[in-house]
């Protein structure tokens, strides 16, 4: 899999977009860290390639297909977005907040999930290291250990790539090394991994490519 | 009457439920889009151009209450849709300020009918029809309960590990490949039907549809499927509880009002509410 973005404009207002030709290509095995200081555009860049903001110019390209016109359901097959901040009205359970990564493989009508979806939100807690938290309500756990949660559920989507808006920036010293390790082991698995940091050792632990923004 | 009463409580905590995670607040209520007000106006007119003669006019009497509810719903959606902001086919805020907007209206000319037009006698009627003092077990009743169960039911079993969804951000649920408004349209119009078909049939408990799914939450956990199950069981028994001490009670008709025994059996619970509120979680 590659997605490729060719002289992209990324922004809220056409006149005055937040950057613009922006081109680069990220592949299957690949972890590309985008670096820059805060307002650049970064977490726009990712909710454009996402679908959640329009794109303002400049094609976005899933192996030479428009991602533009992808439907949210085969943009939730092919890509996984891990959110940085996550508000819970209700205390749903670590391992209920985990299956929700499945909805979209049992979404037709009376669709639940099967033994099979409950062995992948097994694994994909066992994988971040939080099945002991399964029955915990996700509003006792620690912020800390809240991006595990969702990362757990991006991994439980079974994606091709995986997106991350600063997976670290609340985690202490030894749950982020254990994050981008975490990111490092993914990219060896074959997945495509866009990593948004304010942390340029990422991308050296990682071995990854780097786009760096900088503010107009 | 049990039937009637049981079914009720089922669609009345279960529109609760759908409210508070469409609108993603443990204290929302059905009532809160205005169709509770389109049946009291249906039955006011009812009740206005027919007199006394309503008691015989039971397809009429069902005609107007759907009618109007349903209508008054249609409304509040379309309205809704098209003043939403440019870019947003569903704008939550703008329908609840719709429905809040109309049914404010409306009761508002429902209290001024029925206080200085009415003849006193017709005020009576509409009293005992609104409150259900007088619960209708016709054959025509249980057609038209069962119609607006299956209808509003039968989505929301189908959809009901979807609904999960309901209660996380809304750019959450579409990164996981949900069609957010679609979904939340489901649940809005289910739970409106249900709202609709509980008022008509056992008249206002709408305290059912706000303290029940607090407490399935709380017992039976967050998920959509087990709180489906412990919405079910706990408001078939609190119900059928007020009902008999409604019938205890010698007031008009069958008992008092049984909107009122819920109101004061479940007064005590969500005081319990407001203080787990304030602790901080469920």
């Amino acid at each position: 899999m590659k997605i490729a973005l060719r002289d992209v404009a990324i922004g809220y207002d056409r006149n005055r977009p937040l950057q613009q030709y922006v081109s680069f290509a990220v592949e299957s095995g690949e972890v590309c860290c985008v670096l820059g200081p805060n307002g650049c555009g970064k977490t726009t860049l990712i909710r454009t390639i996402l679908g959640l903001t329009p794109l303002l110019g400049g094609t976005i390209t899933i192996d030479g297909d428009n991602v533009t016109k992808w439907s949210a359901s085969r943009l939730s097959d092919t890509m996984a977005y891990v959110v940085q901040k996550h508000d819970q009205p209700f205390p749903f359970q670590v391992k209920d907040v985990v299956m929700m990564g499945r909805i979209n493989k049992v979404a037709t009508l009376g669709g639940q999930p099967g033994r099979e979806d409950y062995h992948i939100v097994k694994n994909a807690m066992q994988d971040m290291d939080i099945y002991h938290l399964r029955d915990a309500p996700s509003g006792d756990i620690s912020d800390g250990e809240l991006p595990t949660v969702m990362f757990a559920r991006a991994l439980a989507q079974e994606p091709q790539m995986m997106i991350l808006d600063e997976p670290t920036a609340s985690l202490d010293y030894g749950n982020a090394v254990r994050v981008i390790e975490k990111v490092r082991q993914l990219a060896e698995r074959g997945l495509a991994v866009m990593m948004i940091t304010h942390n340029p050792d990422h991308a050296f632990m990682t071995s990854a490519k780097v786009a760096l923004f900088m503010r107009h | 009457m049990l039937g009637i009463t049981l079914i009720s409580a089922i669609l009345l905590s279960v529109a609760g439920m759908l409210y508070q995670n469409v609108f993603r607040n443990p204290i929302a209520g059905p009532g809160m889009l205005g169709v509770s007000s389109g049946v009291s106006l249906g039955m006011m007119l009812l009740v206005v151009l027919q007199g006394a003669s309503v008691y015989g006019l039971i397809v009429e009497h069902y005609l107007a209450c759907y009618g109007f509810g349903a209508a008054l719903l249609l409304f509040v959606i379309l309205a809704g849709r098209r003043l939403s902001g440019k870019g947003k086919s569903f704008d939550i805020v703008t329908i609840l300020l719709i429905g809040s907007i109309f049914s404010q209206l409306i009761g508002f000319i429902v209290s001024y009918v029925t206080l200085f037009v009415m003849e006193p006698d017709h005020y009576e009627i509409f009293f005992t029809l609104s409150q259900m003092l007088v619960v209708d077990v016709s054959v025509f009743s249980w057609i038209a309960l069962g119609v607006a169960f299956i209808a509003s039911i039968i989505p929301v079993w189908l959809l009901r590990f979807q609904f999960n969804a309901l209660a996380f951000d809304v750019a959450e649920v579409k990164l996981l490949g949900i069609n957010y408004t679609a979904l939340r349209t489901v649940a809005l119009v289910c739970g409106a039907i249900m709202i609709l078909a509980a008022q008509v049939h056992v008249g206002m408990v709408g305290m059912i549809s706000l303290i029940v799914p607090f407490f399935a939450r709380s017992w039976f956990g967050c998920e959509f499927r087990k709180q489906l199950i412990g919405n079910v069981c706990i408001s078939t028994i609190l119900l059928i509880i007020c009902r008999d001490i409604a019938d205890l009670i010698p007031f008009v008709g069958d008992g008092l009002a049984l909107g009122s025994v819920v109101s004061v059996v479940a007064l005590p619970l969500f005081l319990i509410i407001v203080i787990k509120q304030l602790r901080g979680w469920e």
